[in-house]
């Protein structure tokens, strides 16, 4: 028997063009991008890739969200903060590099445009946003556009150039580092408040509120099960953006599922990387995680 | 470099032609003929379509299908996963739609692949088995049915069937007597010996035994001191058990004559060839695909490669481990 060794489209190996550490403004924090048309050609807001930390290491794949695409060169954008081994090694590619890759992967963000749009991001949970926003705005359609993003402290507040280079200010919310968040962000910022980025939706305008604004977040679990439920009570629709352990990506192994709510109440498992990661909140049963 | 010379050296040869010839992979397994010794485990490869576009499918010579059972399972809470050193925990807890979406929706969907499919079989009591063998018996795309003896992560899983051989022969029986398929008795390794296991299985009709299913295993969260899963044990896979899943294979392969495959851990050509060495005639690929989900392809050109270079056959490796090494200098 004579089998073609055909090349398998999602699986890449990919060139790195940059792998950029963005010490000190934000400690921890790489931007890489890579060189993978067909990542490029076929992403939606939202989705991610599934990297190989290492072709010399044991470790799973590594799942990070997707931030840009430029069609035209092929390049691909993602941010990421090393927090453990496999992040690690993923910060020590250097350009020219080779990074095997699958992608793009999951199901992102629906492009809802008759509607105001609200995003809410938190730490690493902000970079995808900057896609999404440049697709909300190129879709032509007007769409009325904010920007709230929240941490910590206000050094995991990221990507504020991403936003700047296309035209919108975020409102930005620290947990502690108010008068330091003044200084760093005040032009590049609309406003900068102390506290939970929840208290946001005090802030949000009737316009926003009564026109049914589309509440998009990604970021840590606590934030979107937050931001879910206030958007949820305010009668707005809601997609949050999920993370999870992943292993195979592809939907195959059922180790990332979340339990999501059925119609009698009950709950059943949907998976992470394949359902997911953007889920509409009202359906993710927040109480069970 | 975890990947052997050899293999790099294979790859690129073979690259130059950009086909392979893989007849001198063709193997036996009992009544099975596969195209390749290359089979996907029940549980990493969903139902094949997963992989499309990330896997050239038909370096594995068999996919086994995840776990079905009579009525759909939820599956366990999360979390499900978590990583360890040189391999994984997991308790799926057998999620499935159950054998109803299984016929109408996943396995026409897996038909179209071309490549033989195995079930794979959960049930909480024989007579699941039973049923679910008798349903499946009639699918033509079927190549194989695998009784699923020894998953850890249900309450009626290995503790049941798997650990006591007087059941697992009532089982295995029950199931031969209702379909004429080849059967595969998938066993679990969490067991003082587990000779007696395989014959009981062998004995009551098995023509195929696969050694084994993952490890029991724990990780704890220092932090909350919970366990960092839904459950407090769950199933080891990977890299990590490969010896201990090596010794098992060979232990069964060296005191029963029945056709053996070979699973866990397996990641490289040389894992392959160790497990064919020490008696198995086939092996799964689990663990390894969510890592490299090609890895079927380059553990079949690794193979051959091996097999030119030695100048021998599949058949003439299986089973030919030489025994103790003897050390001739100090
Ligand atoms: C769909 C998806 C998209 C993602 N996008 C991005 C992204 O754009 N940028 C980015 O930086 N990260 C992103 N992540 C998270 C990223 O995948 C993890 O941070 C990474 O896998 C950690 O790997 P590691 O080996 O470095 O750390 P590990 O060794 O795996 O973990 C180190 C420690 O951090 C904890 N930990 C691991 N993952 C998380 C997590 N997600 N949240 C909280 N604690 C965690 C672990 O329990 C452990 O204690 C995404 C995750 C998912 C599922
Ligand atoms: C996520 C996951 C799910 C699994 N599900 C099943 C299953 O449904 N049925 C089964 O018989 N084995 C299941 N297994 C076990 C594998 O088929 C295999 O026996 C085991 O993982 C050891 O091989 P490996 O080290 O190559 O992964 C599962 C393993 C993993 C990691
Ligand atoms: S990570 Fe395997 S199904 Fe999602």
């Amino acid at each position: 028997m004579k089998v073609p060794l055909s090349k398998s489209e999602r699986q890449l190996l990919c060139e790195v063009v940059e792998n950029v550490d963005l010490a000190p403004e934000t400690p921890g924090h790489f931007r890489l991008t890579v060189d993978a048309p067909y990542i490029a050609e076929n992403a939606a807001p939202g989705q991610f890739i599934h990297i190989l930390p290492s072709s010399e290491s044991d470790l799973l794949r590594r799942p990070i969200s997707i931030m840009g695409i430029d069609s035209d060169s092929g390049i691909v954008t993602v941010l990421y903060r090393v927090i453990g081994e496999g992040t690690r090694l993923i910060s020590q590619a250097e350009a020219g590099d080779k990074l095997d890759i699958i992608g793009p992967l999951g199901n992102g963000f629906p492009i809802i445009t008759d509607k105001p749009a609200v995003l809410f991001g938190g730490g690493v949970g902000i970079p995808p946003l900057a896609f999404l926003l440049k697709k909300l705005v190129d879709s032509g359609k007007g769409v009325s556009v904010r920007i709230i993003l929240g941490a910590r402290e206000p050094e995991l507040i990221i990507c504020l150039e991403d936003f700047s280079k296309i035209g919108l200010k975020p409102d930005i919310y620290v947990e502690s580092g108010l008068a330091e968040a003044k200084k760093l962000f005040g032009d590049k910022a609309l406003s900068v408040h102390e506290g939970l980025i929840t208290c946001a939706f005090d802030e949000l305008s009737d316009s926003e509120t009564k026109s049914g604004a589309v509440v998009y977040a990604c970021g840590p679990i606590p934030m979107l099960k937050a931001v879910a439920y206030k958007s949820l009570n305010l009668g707005l629709d809601c997609y949050v953006s999920l993370e999870n352990k992943l292993a195979c990506g592809l939907g195959a192994c059922l180790g990332c599922s979340i339990p999501v709510k059925n119609d009698d109440g009950d709950i059943h498992y949907e998976r992470v990387c394949r359902e997911g990661p953007v889920f509409n909140a009202s359906r993710v049963a927040f109480d069970k995680m | 470099m975890w990947q052997s010379r050899d293999n790099i050296y294979i790859i690129v040869s073979y690259r130059i032609t950009m086909d392979a010839d893989l007849s001198k992979l063709e193997s036996n397994l009992g009544p099975l003929a596969l195209k390749t010794p290359l089979i996907a485990a029940s549980g990493t490869f969903g139902y094949g379509p997963e992989f499309e576009n990330v896997t050239d499918l038909h370096f594995f010579g068999a996919i086994t299908l995840k776990a079905v059972s009579l009525e759909p399972r939820p599956g366990n809470p999360y979390p499900r996963i978590v990583e360890t050193p040189s391999g994984m925990l997991n308790c799926i807890g057998l999620e499935n739609p159950g054998v109803d979406i299984f016929l109408s929706e996943k396995l026409p969907e897996a038909c179209k692949y071309g490549i033989p499919l195995i079930a794979n079989l959960v049930g909480d009591r024989i007579e699941d088995y039973r049923k679910l063998a008798e349903i499946l018996d009639r699918e033509s795309c079927l190549a194989a049915l695998e009784i699923n003896a020894s998953c850890p992560n249900v309450d009626h899983g290995f503790l049941t069937f798997g650990a006591n051989s007087a059941i697992l022969g009532e089982l295995v029986k029950s199931v031969r007597e209702v379909t004429s398929i080849p059967l595969i008795a998938k066993l679990s390794p969490n067991v003082t010996d587990i000779v007696p296991l395989a014959k009981a299985a062998r004995n009551a009709g098995a023509d195929i035994l696969n050694l084994s299913n993952t490890f029991l295993g724990m990780s704890i969260c220092i932090d909350s001191r919970k366990s960092r899963l839904s459950r407090d044990y769950a199933g080891l896979s990977g890299r990590a058990i490969r010896p201990i899943a090596l010794r098992i294979a060979h232990q069964v392969a060296s005191s029963l004559e029945i056709p053996i495959i070979g699973t866990g851990g397996i990641y490289e050509t040389t894992d392959a060839l160790e497990f064919f060495i020490a008696g198995a005639s086939a092996v799964s690929l689990g663990t390894v695909n969510f890592v490299h989900p090609n890895r079927a392809k380059d553990i079949c050109l690794g193979i051959l490669e091996y097999l030119d270079r030695k100048n021998t056959t599949l058949d003439r490796l299986i089973g030919s481990y030489e025994g103790p090494h003897a050390c001739e200098t100090f």
